[in-house]
């Protein structure tokens, strides 16, 4: 998959969801199952999400 | 219509019984009859010992067959009678046999023979649903399989290379990960077996504990050699229960 899914902890970084492609779900699916309840959320496409992790702490949920 | 054999014997309208076949050859105890309606069976010393019922049902050992094909009988020891057989000839060392145990529990066993001795191969205790089986354990034994397993990158934009039983996993962070599970274990007393690949040149990487164990998730965290939070490159998870 080619999609991600963020969501903003509650440090006040950020969470990536990386879908397994062989679990049988969409996206959707994965998100109601994974993302903490009640917790906001959003998919994203892969090329959204930052390659250089040097300051992966700093991310933020927008 | 009567049909006589040897002058006195023969088929007729009479339905007989086990001890007394309707038809029948020289032996008056063995031979066929017909125990109800639309239902044939077959007798040999006295005793039924198959029957084809109105629905179409095949008993051996039973008269009330509960399946297309039902075979019944005690429960039977290694090497004993089994319930079925299947084999390329009638010799018994090549053939491999479906028991249920005289355990008492009615386990589902299946054996084989080799070189004159019955030989075990696997069992299904049927009180726990236990699967067991040799496959060079030395003894059968339960067969603990892998509930789970995930191999990723965490280095880059993290990505799953393959998995079993995972929806996903959640990059937490730098070295911080989140194992979902496709379907919970029983409870969280599972074991993990965790890798992790660290990114940095020169240092190596090892997960030194995993912690937040849960039925449904796995957080783990991945170290280097100075004990700091590092991205692993070949981060790999295996769940034993």
């Amino acid at each position: 998959m080619n999609q991600r899914i963020i969501y903003p902890t509650d440090d006040g970084g950020v969470a990536v969801i990386v879908p397994a492609p062989e679990c049988g779900l969409t996206i959707e699916e994965i998100a109601a199952k994974d993302v903490p309840a009640g917790k906001p959320y959003k998919i994203v496409d892969v090329s959204d999400i930052p390659t250089d992790r040097t300051f992966r702490a700093a991310w933020e949920y927008a | 219509m009567t049909l006589v054999l040897n002058g006195t014997t023969g088929v007729s309208s009479v339905d007989g019984s086990a001890s007394t076949p309707a038809i029948q050859g020289t032996d008056s105890n063995t031979g066929v009859f017909f125990p109800a309606a639309d239902t044939v069976a077959i007798a040999t010393g006295g005793s039924e010992r198959l029957r084809a019922d109105s629905s179409g049902n095949v008993g051996i050992g039973t008269g009330s067959p509960q399946a297309k094909l039902n075979s019944v009988s005690t429960g039977a020891a290694l090497g004993g009678t089994a319930q079925f057989a299947v084999g390329s000839s009638s010799n018994d060392y090549e053939n491999t046999y479906f028991r249920i145990d005289n355990s008492g529990n009615s386990n589902f066993c299946i054996d084989q023979k080799l070189s004159g001795v019955f030989y075990n191969r696997v069992l299904i205790e049927r009180t726990t649903g236990n699967f067991k089986f040799d496959s060079g354990y030395g003894s059968v034994a339960t067969a603990y399989g892998c509930r789970a397993w995930v191999n990723f990158n965490g280095t880059g934009v993290v990505a799953i290379r393959a998995s079993g039983n995972v929806t996903s996993i959640t990059d937490n962070g730098v070295g911080d990960y989140t194992v979902n599970f496709t379907t919970a274990m029983p409870d969280a007393n599972y074991c993990a077996a965790l890798s992790g690949g660290e990114g940095t040149a020169g240092s190596g990487g090892r997960v030194p504990a995993s912690s937040g164990a849960t039925t449904t998730t796995l957080r783990i965290q991945v170290r280097n050699l100075d004990n700091a939070a590092a991205d692993g490159t070949d981060v790999l998870v295996a769940i034993f229960r």
